[in-house]
């Protein structure tokens, strides 16, 4: 088994690396948060229990992230290795030997990356602590060395223990549908919106239901950012933290079930016009399958200027709130990129159906521009909206300085950015090599 | 009006274009393929795995370009016309039937249904009674709310069959069609494509299954990128044309051990080789076969000649193949003229593009007129020559015979063509 790991390792040099990069870039930000979650609870602070709270919750939330992120690349991995799994099952090999071959691979990357991400940690500490000084914040990470090293190792082996856990899942449905694995027939099998309206049976009805709630969640996405954005109700933390979550729901509603929603209402309007018709579903298939990211980044951004808000305090929360926002957003962008990628895969043969079908290269790029503008305004713009409301007030009452909030937006906005020029120009080359190659619409050719 | 709707003329087709760097010789998906598709065609193309069945098909159907050789589908050339062009033809006069189906998972049967019908801006009721329509003749009626991934395999391919029907194309493109049915919806499947055709659908189709290809008026056997036999069905019934089929096919192992000298001759029980009748080109649509001419005791261009057709001169005996694989023999001594001109191609020689200019030559005899398109390059003269040997009337507005004359080696006379007729140039 070793000698094929080597040869396959060999092989797919450039994709390991990658892979030894991204594990060793999050090892280094866990260590970060864990040093700064450290040098938190030692501080003899005189502070009250809510702000401490707030505080210790920033690095915390993103510690999160991070482990979600190794099960995002967890997931790429194998995703990228289901077709060789599915070959050495077919070969005569048992699920429990292929979950060996995933832990000398994989484990063996992830040690390289501990302590790859060890260093790389103890340098972004230092880092950080040079540019605090820089700023004139006058003020120190100061981290137990063996602590954090412990819970660093800690941390590493509940992350590696649950991705296992993970992939064991990933496993057992290689072993079930290994035909379908083996023949690239993994088709989607999630309804990606409801059918009532625009049915074409006896069954058809308005949906009430939907359309109220849906009314609803508008109303009170508008209502409680408003609410949050205003001094009436901040001297009720605990009503203020209600209203917070309801109107994080009705973000996560909004992206959800809206767009699903108007498409099954105005189906028959949109089947006139092929561009909104194409881009709205496949923007519901895009946030189908990037569900789970979308969610986590529009609930937690808003959340950590939240707990900014909960904090209340300038000077210790400044500190905090630059490096894990920066953090925050890079591994957030890294989560993007790696479920886009396995989009992209997914999606290539439908631009090739549709251009077998009559659609020109240039139809097929509008709709993709479009699909990814709606991406941009529902999953992107929205809780930009929601951090721009409440860092006007969290500047006006000096919870952070101007300069730092404009930058942290300005980031937001920078990478953000970058990010969707990424996915314009992958999916416009995607489509320029379907149209160039019919190996997409044909099997094996 | 032509009955032609698709016409290739010696197309061949390299994947990798840098094979030849490799290896030192090109490795042909498709090999000096000459194809005819006429109006209610139903074509079966059969080979094993590799003869370049799917690639033909992906050429005929604007989705892929040969690497030489052109292709004319409804009179235009499609290497003359732009990638969007190709599109709305596609979606006006094509349709698809692929293996896997290729249905798009996150729209409903009835949006993958109208997934063409919608870029032509038509009304929502039309839309849907059309769906309506097509669902019900291929008993879809109950899914059309459903996703794919709801839908069993017949059901999915019964729905890509709607797909490609909902705009009524001309041509439909079938890619083994019936590779993921059981038998019994492969028979459902062939049963509703044989009714399009006798309602003047023209349907080209891929597969591996004589069985399937005895459903069709021809089958075309592929071998290593080339034509090794056609056979028409004519009146046979589908039980004999199966039995002519699975003769071709049980040959084919033998076929290229054997056949290396002479190639398979088509089945059909009628003649062979039969005359072909020109009838005056006013009144009748005369392909313009693509060849090499090989004149008796003059040294011809292997090179050339391995991926032509070639056209024998034997003293005043000419023989050649034309379009349809019939053999074509006439006396040179009937011609009253020939008529000489050019054309010019645009060629895409890797990140180099440049107009290569072809001679077209009409032999005028009383039957009608012999087209050709002369592949020759240098040796052509000896040709001309052979002209006025023979006292036959040259008609040569162009000046090419002067130009061969004047400029002996083919790239400056190319240079030559292309400084004095521009109108060629501008025409494309």
């Amino acid at each position: 088994m070793l000698t094929f790991i080597k040869k396959i390792v060999i092989h797919q040099k450039k994709d390991y690396l990658l892979l030894l990069s991204i594990l060793t870039l999050i090892a280094s930000f866990e260590f970060c948060f864990i040093a700064m979650y450290d040098h938190l609870s030692r501080l003899d602070l005189k502070i009250d229990w809510m702000t401490f709270r707030a505080i210790a919750f920033i690095p915390f939330l993103t510690l999160m992230i991070a482990v979600v992120l190794s099960v995002f690349v967890a997931k790429y991995f194998i995703q990228n290795k289901k077709h060789e799994f599915s070959m050495l099952l077919l070969f005569g090999r048992k699920p429990k030997d292929l979950f060996l071959y995933l832990i000398i691979q994989y484990g063996i990357m992830s040690l390289i990356a501990f302590f790859l991400g060890f260093i790389l940690g103890i340098l972004i500490m230092k880092g950080i602590n040079i540019y605090l000084i820089h700023i004139h914040m006058n003020y120190i990470f100061q981290y137990h060395f063996l602590n954090t090293f412990f819970l660093y190792t800690f941390f590493l082996i509940f992350t590696v223990i649950f991705i296992l856990a993970i992939s064991a899942q990933q496993f057992t449905e290689i072993d079930t549908h290994i035909i379908e694995t083996i023949n690239h027939k993994n088709m989607q099998k999630v309804t990606p919106y409801m059918i009532s309206m625009s049915r074409h049976d006896q069954k058809r009805k308005v949906p009430t239901g939907q359309i109220i709630s849906s009314l609803f969640t508008l109303h009170i996405f508008f209502y409680s950012l408003y609410a949050l954005a205003t001094d009436s109700l901040f001297e009720n933390k605990f009503i203020y933290f209600a209203l917070f979550l309801i109107s994080i729901a009705s973000i996560a509603s909004i992206i959800n079930t809206f767009i699903p929603l108007l498409f099954d209402l105005f189906h028959s309007t949109l089947l006139h016009h092929p561009l909104l018709f194409n881009s709205i579903s496949s923007f519901i298939d895009l946030t189908n399958q990037l569900v789970s990211i979308a969610n986590i980044h529009s609930i937690v951004l808003p959340t950590m200027f939240i707990l900014v808000l909960m904090s209340g305090d300038m000077s210790y929360i400044t500190p905090f709130i630059i490096p894990c926002f920066i953090m925050m957003l890079i591994m957030l962008l890294l989560c993007f990129i790696i479920k886009y990628s396995l989009y992209i895969k997914s999606i290539m043969h439908i631009y090739a159906t549709q251009y077998a079908l009559g659609y020109s290269p240039s139809k097929l790029f509008q709709i993709s521009i479009f699909k990814n503008l709606l991406f941009l305004i529902l999953v992107i713009f929205i809780p930009f909206v929601y951090i721009y409301s409440l860092g006007d007030y969290i500047i006006t009452h000096q919870f952070l300085t101007s300069q730092v909030m404009y930058s942290l937006e300005c980031l937001y906005l920078v990478l953000y950015t970058l990010l969707m020029i990424y996915i314009i120009l992958k999916e416009r080359h995607c489509i320029k090599e379907v149209i160039n190659n019919v190996k997409y619409l044909n099997r094996g050719e | 009006m032509s009955n032609i709707l698709i016409e290739a003329n010696n197309i061949s087709k390299i994947y990798d274009q840098d094979i030849f760097l490799k290896r030192g010789k090109n490795i042909y998906a498709l090999n000096n393929v000459n194809f005819q598709l006429q109006k209610g065609d139903f074509i079966c193309i059969m080979g094993p795995s590799g003869s370049g069945k799917s690639t033909l098909l992906n050429c005929l159907s604007t989705l892929d370009q040969p690497s030489r050789g052109d292709i004319q589908i409804f009179n235009q050339y499609i290497s003359q016309m732009h990638k969007n062009d190709l599109c709305e033809f596609r979606y006006q006069k094509l349709g698809f039937v692929f293996q896997n189906h290729n249905l798009i998972p996150y729209l409903s049967i009835y949006d993958n249904i109208a997934a063409p019908i919608i870029l032509g801006n038509q009304k929502s009721q039309d839309i849907e009674n059309r769906i309506k329509i097509l669902a019900k003749d291929l008993e879809i009626e109950s899914i059309l709310d459903k996703f794919p991934h709801e839908c069993s395999g017949g059901e999915c391919q019964r729905t890509a069959i709607a797909r490609a029907l909902v705009n009524e194309p001309e041509i439909l493109f079938c890619d083994e069609p019936t590779g993921n049915l059981d038998s019994k919806n492969s028979h459902k499947l062939l049963t509703i494509l044989s009714h399009l055709n006798q309602r003047d659908t023209t349907i080209v189709l891929v597969t591996h299954d004589p069985m399937i290809a005895s459903y069709g008026k021809t089958m075309m056997y592929l071998y290593d990128g080339g034509i090794k036999a056609v056979v028409q069905r004519n009146q046979a019934t589908q039980r004999e044309f199966l039995d002519q089929i699975n003769q071709v096919v049980h040959q084919d192992t033998l076929l290229y051990e054997f056949d290396q000298t002479s190639p398979l001759q088509s089945t059909n029980p009628a003649p062979t080789t039969k005359k072909i009748k020109v009838d005056n080109q006013d009144k009748a649509f005369i392909s313009r076969q693509t060849v090499y001419m090989v004149l008796d005791g003059f040294k011809s261009d292997e090179n050339i000649l391995k991926n032509s057709t070639p056209l024998y001169i034997h003293g005043t005996h000419i023989s050649y193949q034309n379009v349809h694989h019939d053999d074509i023999e006439f006396d040179f001594k009937d011609i009253q003229e020939v008529r000489m001109d050019l054309t010019a191609q645009f060629v895409i020689f890797g990140i180099y593009s440049e107009y290569v200019f072809h001679i077209l030559l009409d032999c005028v005899s009383p039957q009608g007129t012999y087209k050709l398109k002369v592949k020759n390059k240098d040796d052509f003269i000896h040709i001309i020559d052979y002209f006025h040997q023979n006292h036959v009337k040259v008609i040569d507005p162009r000046h090419i015979e002067e130009a061969y004359h004047q400029y002996p080696d083919d790239y400056s006379r190319q240079k030559y063509y292309k400084r004095t007729h521009k109108d060629l140039l501008k025409k494309k």
